[in-house]
């Protein structure tokens, strides 16, 4: 199970390929749009919500590290994009469950508050759908 | 922003969004009608952010500046550069994935609208 993902010769099917193609695409615009919201939000107003912002820019930085690994081929990209795929689960379930818990703490909506409410749940989609497009890929082909 | 203006850039990435993917569904890939909706749906997010930069000068300003900007950017960069990537790969994928990358300027100009306020 796990060593599908961690698979180190190079015999599996390319992660950016097929439905892979859609895949970094969705996760390029996210890192795009989260990453110049973030850098404007700490560039004008890093004192009302440091928190929020950070965590901002910590998103974005996770969808472009899963953007360039499942773009790029070869088990080190592959593990990469996994790890990042990985933390953007945790991170969407725990500052969706946070922010549905403590309002007040979440003053300005992140990419993962409310588990993505405000960008159509895709945060939480995006990375189930990333596992297993690495799970999917990660077979040997037949 | 100006109402009549988001819905004319909605409407234009939605149609040539959804043809686009029509195309990848047919399987087919005539790329001089599909460089020509792209062409359409860059100049429509091109014009609406250059007005709003306009409006923002003259001291309108969007109730959620940061989301706003990069909502703004994003919409002018994805059509163009997601759209090379897409179509580097010659398959039904790559076109759908062309497709998407129109549709996501209506994502945005709707978004845009909400945070302006």
């Amino acid at each position: 199970m796990a060593s599908r993902f961690l698979i180190v010769d190079g015999s599996t099917r390319r992660t950016s390929s097929g439905p892979g193609r859609l895949l970094v695409l969705v996760y390029g615009v996210f890192a795009l749009s989260a990453g110049a919201m973030a850098t404007v939000q700490i560039a004008t107003k890093f004192d009302r919500a440091p928190e929020a912002y950070l965590l901002s820019a910590f998103a974005a930085v996770i969808y472009l590290v899963a953007a360039v690994g499942l773009a790029r081929s070869g088990p080190r990209a592959r593990r990469l994009a996994t790890v990042a795929v990985l933390i953007e689960l945790v991170g969407v379930l725990a500052v969706g469950t946070l922010s549905r818990l403590r309002p007040a703490e979440f003053p300005d909506a992140t990419v993962w508050s409310g588990f993505g409410e405000g960008y159509g749940y895709v945060p939480l989609v995006l990375p189930v759908l990333g596992l297993w497009w690495l799970w999917h890929t990660g077979r040997r082909p037949a | 922003m100006i109402d009549v203006l988001a819905y004319v850039v909605i409407g234009i990435s939605v149609v040539v969004g959804l043809g686009i993917i029509g195309l990848a569904v047919l399987d087919r890939r005539p790329l001089d009608r599909i460089a020509a909706g792209l062409l359409a749906a860059e100049a429509a997010a091109i014009v609406q952010v250059l007005v709003a930069v306009v409006q923002a000068v003259r001291g309108e300003r969007p109730v959620e500046a940061a989301t706003f900007v990069g909502y703004a950017l994003t919409s002018v960069l994805v059509p163009p550069v997601g759209a090379v990537w897409a179509l580097s790969e010659k398959t039904k994928w790559g076109t759908a994935a062309a497709g998407v990358s129109v549709l996501v300027v209506a994502v945005l100009t709707l978004r845009m609208q909400q945070v302006w306020g």
